[in-house]
């Protein structure tokens, strides 16, 4: 992004009719640049939200923490530079590089690391932050020549290191990954003398305009994919089953698969859904599966289809089985006609090739994979995801009432309502932010947008965890709302795909009539192009067509409400 | 140092001087200077120089600097580039 685009950006925005999202920018060099591509770079990712970048004091990085903490912010940019551990380190002061000064170099910044720390601890306490750690080449300060280390630069680089691993061990902080960095941008090119003795700019524009991309997007993340289709042949091994022997090993040169069938077991055990599809009979399929050394558990594999139909055939199965969209999903294959012919039907799918033979080509694709699938923190339900729709314990889709009632009363149904704890809970918002289908408008929310509807008078902010027979799915559902007397306005209401077909949001409903004595309810409903089983629900419990805002009244719930057996953990709730 | 070797430079300046102060009309914008441009401040300043280098791929000199308080003296610095 250039200095011209960042502008443009953030020009168009400024007619956006949506709320002001506030965040801060704390730093110790003049902003200028840095401060633009933030603030174009959030303003990108947050539409319908008009973004102000709130700028600390010059040469005050603690001073700017603490000023940061004050305001009403969405989040925080931190940038830290070596200057801002001791001024000493800067080019815009002149107190010192004689060797007798550089001991003293190296204890003040420790001293400023435990600062810092302790201030972003801070401002975490109120707001997301996102935070960079020191990005320049040190100065000439040692007496070395420029090739050795010396003591001073690697204590240094020590401390620098440190800090990044106490931010990145603290709750709301999140921490530019210097590799990354240093792929975008060459550590030789980013500093600019002449800006930083003239302006106090340090940073040439192309990696100011990096350094804001990588700290925009710790803060207003991708949602991450849910699920990954893969072929088999030349993909997960090489060679083609029942044609000739498959490997993945270095005896055979084709140990990247072997690296291929790493990375997904890793994505499994982290909650991504993980299908097959490949052209060969089931049996072949199964055998091949079935071999002892494979690195992906056969387990963690479903739905696997094995047959000759077009691949797209087998992927709109396994998107029903999983019942997530098109766009939530990765589909990896060898053959850029199969990727081809998937793509033709679903053109929101993610397609990439597996470039067998290529090794190079197959390390970038599973970087590729780490940032398509990557999320800040893993939460329990992600351990949860895949064995429980391994079960074959799914319920049945689509089908008749009948049905799904012998398959419910079987299931052993609790729920568990939880208040949402925020911060530090991401769990709630994460699932507000990535479900689709039962969404009762679509709204997505930043860090600070739901800490303040929680955090309102009035406020009603459950989420509800689920378990039956088959194993447990975590915390499926979460609910915000308003409450005043007996009237409750529902503002979000999501429910994971995951948890479909068993009628918890009718219990959910039917919870909240009976718990707070409810006469009515109003939703906040908005038709999107995917909420369509949260449309198909409000249609159950209203006569004609939808309208607005639906209000159900607690007689006309209780005239419409199918059997339930679910039974209500009690201990937690609110 | 590059010569400016591309015609429209005044029409190029116009768009430049619309990034950084969005609220001037384009009329405005040809008798713009720091006097008559409440906004136009050592920021805008800075955003001013990043976008001329951006757009004609240049370098702005030190010295060149104060040569940039108006939008008649930035045109007359590009058109001296140009005619390098």
């Amino acid at each position: 992004m250039t200095v011209s685009e960042a502008l443009a950006v953030m020009h168009a925005a400024r007619a956006a009719s949506g709320r002001v999202a506030r965040y801060a920018l704390v730093c110790g060099a003049t902003p200028v640049h840095l401060g633009t591509f933030v603030a174009a770079e959030l303003q990108r990712r947050l539409a319908d939200t008009r973004v102000e970048i709130v700028n600390g004091p010059y040469g005050d990085v603690l001073g700017g923490l603490e000023q940061a903490a004050r305001i009403d912010g969405d989040g925080a940019v931190v940038v830290v530079e070596w200057s801002d551990l001791d001024r000493r380190l800067g080019l815009r002061d002149a107190a010192g590089w004689r060797p007798g000064d550089l001991p003293d170099v190296v204890t003040n910044a420790a001293w400023a690391c435990d600062a810092i720390v302790a201030g972003v601890g801070r401002l975490a306490d109120r707001m997301p932050v996102a935070i960079s750690g020191p990005t320049l080449p040190l100065p000439p300060v040692a007496f070395t020549p420029g090739w050795m280390a010396s003591t001073v630069a690697v204590d240094l680089r020590r401390l620098a290191a440190d800090l990044a691993a106490r931010h990145a061990h603290l709750a709301g902080v999140r921490v530019v990954e210097s590799q990354r960095l240093d792929t975008l941008s060459a550590p030789g090119t980013r500093l600019d003398v002449r800006s930083w003795l003239t302006i106090g700019f340090p940073y040439r524009r192309p990696h100011a305009a990096i350094l804001g991309e990588l700290l925009a997007q710790l803060l207003v993340p991708t949602a991450p994919k849910k699920g990954l289709i893969t072929d088999l042949d030349d993909t997960v091994w090489r060679g083609v089953l029942g044609e000739a022997s498959v490997s993945w090993d270095l005896d055979h040169r084709s140990h990247a698969h072997a690296l291929y069938q790493q990375l997904l077991a890793a994505l499994a055990d982290a909650g991504v859904l993980i299908g097959v599809v490949c052209k060969a009979d089931a049996t072949t399929v199964e055998a091949g599966l079935a071999a002892r050394d494979l690195l992906l558990p056969r387990e963690r594999l479903f739905p696997v289809e094995a047959h000759w139909e077009p691949k797209s055939v087998s992927v709109e199965r396994i998107l029903r089985a999983w019942n997530i969209d098109a766009a939530s999903v990765v589909f990896v294959d060898d053959s850029p006609a199969e990727l081809a012919e998937v793509q033709s039907v679903y053109p929101d799918l993610t397609a990439l090739r597996f470039p067998t033979g290529d090794d190079a080509g197959v390390y970038a694709l599973l970087e590729e994979l780490r940032d398509l699938f990557g999320k800040p923190r893993l939460v329990p339900e992600d351990g949860l995801r895949a064995p429980t729709t391994a079960t074959g314990a799914l319920p049945p889709v689509a089908s008749g009432a009948d049905r799904l009632d012998a398959f419910l009363a079987r299931a052993e149904q609790e729920l568990t309502v939880l208040p949402v704890a925020t911060p530090g809970d991401g769990r709630a918002l994460e699932l507000v932010n990535k479900t689709n289908q039962f969404n009762l408008n679509g709204r997505r929310y930043t860090d600070g947008e739901w800490r303040a509807l929680v955090e309102r008078d009035g406020s009603v902010a459950l989420v509800l965890a689920y378990r039956e027979r088959y194993g447990p799915l975590g915390r499926i559902s979460v609910l915000a709302g308003r409450r005043a007397g007996a009237h409750l306005t529902v503002d979000t209401w999501v429910l994971s795909c995951r948890a479909f077909s068993r009628r918890i949001e009718w219990a959910t409903l039917a919870w909240l009539f009976d718990r707070w004595h409810l006469s009515d309810i109003t939703f906040a409903y908005a038709p999107t192009p995917k909420n369509h089983l949260a449309t198909g629900f409000l249609q159950e419990l209203v006569d004609g067509a939808l309208p607005a805002a639906p209000r159900v009244s607690a007689a006309a719930f209780a005239a419409r409400k199918p059997a339930l057996s679910i039974r209500w953990s009690a201990a937690e709730c609110p | 140092m590059p010569v400016i070797a591309l015609d429209g430079v005044e029409r190029r300046l116009v768009r430049c001087f619309g990034l950084v102060f969005p609220e001037l009309g384009t009329d405005e914008i040809p008798v713009a200077s720091p006097s008559s441009v409440g906004t136009w401040d050592s920021l805008a300043s800075i955003n001013l120089v990043a976008v001329i280098e951006e757009e004609f791929g240049i370098q702005v000199e030190l010295e060149e600097l104060g040569d940039m308080m108006s939008f008649a003296t930035v045109l007359d610095l590009l058109e001296r580039r140009r005619g390098r």
